[in-house]
Formats: C-alpha cells, structure tokens, sequence
C-alpha cells in the first residue's frame, strides 16, 4: 500500500518540472510540453484522491473529472500548436527570443 | 422522463450555444442570399434571446433567493454578473456588424465571440468547481483565438502566444488547487463546500490550494505579478474584442476568487486580508506606471484596465480583511458596482478608441492629435469615458471609488484607501494627457466623418449610460447590494 503523500510527492515534482519547463524553455514546442506535464499533475493527483476517500470504495466521479480534463487538455494544446505553426511561418524559427516586438 | 422545469436555468448559456452552433449555418445561408450582415445579425439575436432568458431567471431566483440543481446554480451574484457580460456582449457584437465586416473569417469571429460569452456565464451558473473549470476553458480558448483572429498581422500572434502560455499554466495552476480541495474533502460542490466545518485552523494544504486558487484566478483577472499578458493581449485584438476583454473577461477571474472566497476559503477561518491588501496595492501602483509610459492608445487604455483591477480589489481585501459582516457587505457592493462601471466605461473607451484608429490606421498617440474633433460625437464620449476612468465627480467612476474607498477606511485599512486616492489622481494625469492630445490640434491627415448609425449607437449608449449610473446610483447600488449579499449569505 503506498501512502497517499507519495502521490502528492510525485505531483508536486511533475508540477514542477512542468513550470521549470515553462519559465526556461525557448523553443515553443518545448514550452507546449512543459504545459502539458503540468496538467498531467492534477490528473495524477484527481486518481490518487479517488482511491483513497474511503477503503474499499473508488469514486468513480474522479474519474470523470480526469477524462474530461484530458480532453480539454487536447483543445488547449490543439490551439497551441496552431498558434505555434503560424508563428512558425510568418519569422522561420521556433524560438521565442525571436518574438520580441512585444514591450513588457 | 426529462422534466424541463428544471433546466430553465440554464438556457441563457445553453440558448447561446446553440446559437453559436447555428453560426456557421446562417453565414452560409447569408452568403447564398447576398447578405453579408446576417451572421452579425444572427449572433446579435443570440444576445438578445440570452438576455431574455436571464429576466425570467431572475424573476425566479428574486423569489427563491438561491436556486440549486446537481452541477448549476444560480443567486443574485450570479445574474447581476451574467446580465452584465450578456450586456456587454450585446453592444460589442452589435457594434461588430459594420465595424469588422472588411476582415474575412467572420464566421469563426461571430461564433468565438457568443461561446466565449457562454463560457463566461456558464462560469457564473457553475455549482461545481469542476464545472466552473470546463466553462473556464471554453471562455479562454475562444480568447485565445480571438486575440491572434488577425493572424496575417505579427502583433497578435506574439501577443496570444503569450496569454495562451500564462493564462493555460494558470488554468492547471487552478486543476492542481482544485485536485487539493477534492483529496481534502471528498467534494467539489459548492453546496457542500459552504457547509465546511474544521475543528481548530484548517489542514496546511488548504492554505497552498489557497494560494494556487489566488495565482490562477489571479492570472486571468491581472493582478500585479501576472499581469504581464494583459498589455500585450488586449491591444493587438480587434477593438471590439478588446472591449470585451478588457470590460467583462477579466471581471470572471474577480467573480471565481470571489465565488472561492467565501464559499470554500472562508474569511472567518482563513487569514489572508492582508494578502489581498499588499495585491490591491501593488495592482494598482504598477498599473499606473506602466500607463505613463504608454505611447498607444491601447496599450494605456490596457495598463489602465491593471489598475483598475487595483481599485476593484480594494472592496473585495475590505470584505475579507474585516470580520465585521456589514462592512465586508459594503466592500462587496462597493467592488460589484465597480465591476459594473469598471465594463461600462473601459467598454466605452474602446469602442470609441476603436473608430479612431479605423478613420486613422494609427494607435500612435503623438500622430492622434486633433483626431477627436473630426467626429465631435466620437470624441466626446471617448472624453467622458475617460475622465469617468479618472473619477471626475458627476460620472459613474466617482461615484463607485469613493464607495470603494470609504468601505477601505471603515474595514480599518486608512492606509489602503490613501494609496487608493493617491494613484486615482495618479491616474487623473495621463487621462488628460490623452484627452488633451485628441481634443486639442489639427489632425494630420484628413478623412471623411462617415460613421454608421450601428457604430456609434452602441457607443451613444454607453456614454449615457456612464452619465446616468453616475447621476442616480441608487438602482445598481441596489442590485449590486443585493447579489453581494447573496454571496456572504450563501449556503
């Protein structure tokens, strides 16, 4: 039986990694995949709580939640990559230190 | 067996749906009759059939206070805030029909516009954190698409490229949070949530939910260290776009944080007023900085939206900070009926902006000078919408920021409300910087005043309500009251 602060562990750490791949990353792709390991994060954690609300009983609502979740997750990306691909088209480069024109 | 009775509720966003759904169907059709209009027409209808749909749930949740079903609900919070974006929605889309019909893709652009509408009041109708989560999506991936909807240019390619990376991180930033309160409490229903009783202070994991909840929430309503997206995204949309934007999306993040707080981060139980009041402050001061260096006319109308941001969270850090219950229902009211102006007048602003830059092709203010004189109505209202932003006394801004104000000094935060009328003044200056640069010159280039009846009524009806609101707040005051106590009474 593995305790429940494990799976909170593992979810920080995805968490984690995806926000460092966000912050750090230069290429847009990488930067999309960052994205998505963060919102594997919550999945992880939504299976783990659902095991464990009470013994021997599932939540099946979790479960639900996960699965729509993932397909939202594929809307989101979807317009990512068509953002990307037009960026990609108009400057030849993935690269977003090559999108400056924006002031901060 | 179905029984209809009970998803009444609903049709105001499921009716804007459909309508959305029917778009690209209509667009033909208006193709094959030769009338390019019809899709604008047709969401237009969209709009007002939603409206309706939301008076008959209003005189059903009048009566019963709070209505509750397994996934929706609704209050009075819920159809004050959700009349306000359908409205909003109404005169952005109205105003759409002459102002975007030289761009090609209307379709894709009529149809974003009413499901990102729907996904902002589905948010509002949501019972259900994971139902407010589905709805979030919808309203932020048409965002999206609509900031990059003139993809041919460079500008807002960047710039959604940009929104979309902050503002998805917030949105699993907010499933991560959302994950805590379900393993915590084996619940993500509001009705529940409210019903929460901890024996002694709450589990530490409440308090990181907490903080994730502020960071997601906080990403999309632009509070100061995520806001960085806002001045980039709402400029490089079409300005009726902007408008909405600017005026009514980021009003859903306020909404959710408010929605959380007090339904599922209690203020009695939790202590983060002064989170809140460190936000407030930083919100406004850095909204006001980067206003001054603007040198485009949206760009500062943008900077100013983070400040007014600022303003609005002044009432809802009042509301949490004091314990008191009559004050936290005066900074609720006071920020609700910000919320209102706030739509009004920066919706205003854009429009009325966004004629400009159409008879010019320049968002340059050094090369506007003179430009509001060419069509005197245009420029007026642009005027009055700017000094109702600066809160000069007769217009609506005066009258909400000296509520806002007051309910900072009465919750015990006179510092709060100083930093508050310090920046308001602030803010006064570059108002009329603007206001001077467009009124007072002669344009540089000549071009006819050919403005169409549907362009400047929208326009017209903003600007009387921004003088009206302003000269009788006794009715929205009301209504705002109203839905802010149905939030702290909730449950």
């Amino acid at each position: 039986m593995i305790q429940i602060s494990f799976y909170l562990g593992v979810a920080a750490i995805l968490f984690s990694i995806g926000l460092y791949c966000l912050v750090t990353k230069r290429n847009i792709i990488r930067i999309l995949i960052g994205l998505e390991i963060m919102s594997a994060a919550p999945n992880l954690l939504f299976i783990a709580f659902s095991a464990n609300q009470a013994s021997g009983l599932i939540d099946p609502l979790a479960h639900g939640f996960v699965i729509t979740a993932i397909i939202i997750d594929g809307a989101i990306l979807g317009v990512g990559i068509a953002l990307a691909l037009i960026a990609y088209r108009r400057y030849k480069t993935l690269d977003v230190r090559e999108l400056r024109r924006l002031r901060w | 067996m179905i029984n209809f009775q009970n998803i009444n509720l609903i049709y105001p966003f499921l009716s804007l749906i459909v309508f959305a759904l029917l778009t690209p169907l209509i667009d033909y059709l208006g193709r094959k009759i030769k009338f390019k209009y019809l899709s604008g027409v047709w969401a237009t209808l969209g709009f007002i059939a939603a409206i309706y749909f939301i008076y008959k749930d209003y005189l059903i949740v009048q009566v019963t206070g709070k209505q509750f079903y397994t996934v929706f609900f609704a209050d009075m919070l819920t159809i004050y805030v959700s009349t306000l974006f359908l409205g909003m929605g109404l005169i952005a889309t109205f105003y759409s029909i002459r102002y975007m019909e030289h761009d090609t893709g209307l379709t894709t652009y009529y149809t974003l516009v009413q499901t990102m509408i729907a996904g902002m009041v589905g948010v509002t109708f949501s019972g259900d954190l994971f139902t407010l989560f589905i709805f979030w999506e919808m309203m932020s991936i048409s965002s999206y698409v609509l900031v990059a909807f003139r993809k041919e240019e460079m500008e807002p390619v960047e710039a959604a490229l940009k929104y979309f990376v902050m503002s998805s991180s917030g949105s699993a930033t907010y499933l991560f949070s959302i994950a805590l309160i379900y393993g915590l409490t084996g619940t993500l229903n509001l009705q529940y949530l409210t019903k929460l009783a901890f024996s002694g202070s709450p589990p530490p994991l409440f308090y990181l939910s907490l903080g994730m909840m502020i960071v997601a929430f906080g990403i999309k309503a632009s509070i100061v260290p995520f806001h960085t997206w806002l001045p980039d995204a709402h400029p490089a949309a079409p300005s009726p776009i902007s408008a909405l934007l600017s005026g009514v999306v980021i009003k859903t993040g306020i909404y959710a944080l408010l929605r959380v707080f007090f339904t599922v981060f209690k203020p009695e139980v939790f202590n983060y007023g002064m989170i809140l009041v460190v936000l407030s402050i930083l919100t406004m001061t850095i909204g006001n900085l980067t206003a001054l260096l603007q040198k485009d006319i949206k760009r500062l109308l943008a900077c100013s939206t983070v400040t007014q941001v600022g303003f609005i969270l002044i009432g809802v850090s009042a509301a949490v900070y004091s314990k008191n219950a009559q004050t936290a229902l005066f900074g609720l009211t006071s920020s609700l009926f910000h919320i209102l102006n706030h739509a009004v007048m920066k919706g205003l602003a854009f429009l009325a902006a966004g004629v400009i830059i159409h008879q010019f092709h320049t968002r340059d203010i050094n090369q506007l000078s003179g430009t509001g004189r060419v069509s005197p109505l245009i420029g007026v209202s642009l005027s009055i919408s700017l000094l109702a932003l600066g809160g000069v006394p007769p217009l609506n801004g005066f009258m909400s920021k000296w509520m806002l104000f007051t309910s900072a000094i009465e919750a015990g935060l006179p510092l709060l409300a100083a930093i508050g009328m310090l920046n308001s003044a602030f803010s006064i200056g570059y108002y009329l910087w603007l206001i001077q640069r467009i009124m007072i010159g002669k344009p540089e280039k000549t071009v006819k005043n050919r403005n169409s009846i549907i362009v400047t009524l929208p326009i017209i009806v903003l600007t009387i309500l921004c003088i009206v609101i302003g000269l009788f707040p006794e009715t929205p005051v009301k209504l705002a009251e109203t839905a802010a106590s149905a939030l702290t009474n909730l449950g």
